[in-house]
């Protein structure tokens, strides 16, 4: 394994742990769809079809689904800058069909950027889930709540 | 126009209560930090607030550091309660120079409607497409410049 594969991996077990810690559903939802399509995708990436990497393709397809469905629910910013990396890594799978090859190598270079952009993007999300704890636990000492005061309230300072 | 008219007369411990808030201490915290209740410490902020012109702490702390920037600090005469010595010194570290240092929290808070994402027509793919289609331009960008760059090493060797 390459050391910057063991080196994503550990940073993702780390910034995943922390993420079921202090996260919500949608979070905690988010880190089980990330880690089952790196899973899927160490155990489906001999499945091709027609030339194509079809068992890692449809592992990002779902995973970008999933992540788009759970940043609208949620509304954290963490979800939409996660799903807009999982885009790009999808859009990678397609480089292969490219005429230039010098740009396929590109994309194929990408996808080992966008795991490293993930991985930062978890841990901005452990800093979004504590800074929107914080603030509601502020706003619930001296303040009122927007939308509420139900789960997915915002607090505003008063 | 005097400072002392434009300056609006905080009591000692609206001052302090209003530090306190400042330094991102929820009401139960200063309540406790001041052996107050919770009730009179609200009080103590509501009025501070209209005393200010504004409607939250954070407003609040903004608008103290800029009346007090430069100037000495108004208190009304009220003989009872000087600031305790760690206020005082949290007054002073919070007003150096004039200004409140803002950390990645208080930015955070003062996003408002922005602390979640924005949807458009009820969805937030634009956000998401928008996000993609940057990060590929920088990858483009970085990709055509990666051969003359190293072309242009390779010469200066």
């Amino acid at each position: 394994m390459h050391p910057l594969q063991i080196t994503l991996i550990a940073a993702n077990a780390v910034g995943f742990s922390l993420l079921l810690w202090k996260g919500r559903l949608d979070d905690r939802l988010a880190v089980l769809v990330m880690t089952l399509t790196q899973i899927g995708s160490f155990a489906l990436t001999e499945v091709t079809w027609n030339g194509m990497r079809a068992g890692l393709l449809s592992m990002d397809l779902l995973c970008f689904l999933f992540l788009w469905a759970l940043a609208e629910r949620g509304g954290r910013w963490w979800l939409v800058l996660a799903a807009g990396f999982q885009l790009i890594g999808l859009l990678g799978h397609f480089a292969p069909f490219l005429a230039q090859e010098r740009l396929a190598w590109a994309l194929v270079t990408l996808l080992w950027g966008v795991w490293t952009l993930v991985s930062i993007t978890v841990f901005f999300g452990v800093w979004e889930v504590m800074a929107d704890r914080r603030f509601a636990r502020e706003g619930r000492d001296g303040a009122r709540m927007d939308h509420g005061g139900g789960a997915r309230a915002a607090a505003s300072m008063e | 126009m005097t400072q002392d008219a434009e300056i609006p007369r905080l009591t000692p411990r609206e001052q302090e209560i209003l530090l306190l808030a400042g330094r991102r201490l929820g009401d139960k915290e200063i309540a406790q930090q001041l052996n107050l209740s919770p009730r009179t410490v609200q009080n103590h902020l509501h009025r501070a607030y209209e005393k200010l012109g504004v409607s939250d702490r954070l407003q609040a702390a903004r608008r103290l550091s800029d009346l007090y920037s430069g100037g000495s600090i108004p208190i009304s005469p009220t003989p009872d309660a000087e600031p305790s010595a760690p206020v005082s010194a949290a007054l002073s570290t919070a007003l150096e120079n004039g200004t409140m240092r803002r950390s990645l929290y208080e930015r955070y808070a003062a996003l408002d409607g922005w602390r979640r994402p924005r949807k458009l027509g009820g969805s937030l793919l634009w956000l998401i497409l928008g996000w993609a289609l940057a990060w590929l331009l920088i990858a483009a960008v970085g990709a055509s410049l990666a051969n003359p760059v190293l072309e242009l090493i390779h010469r200066l060797r």
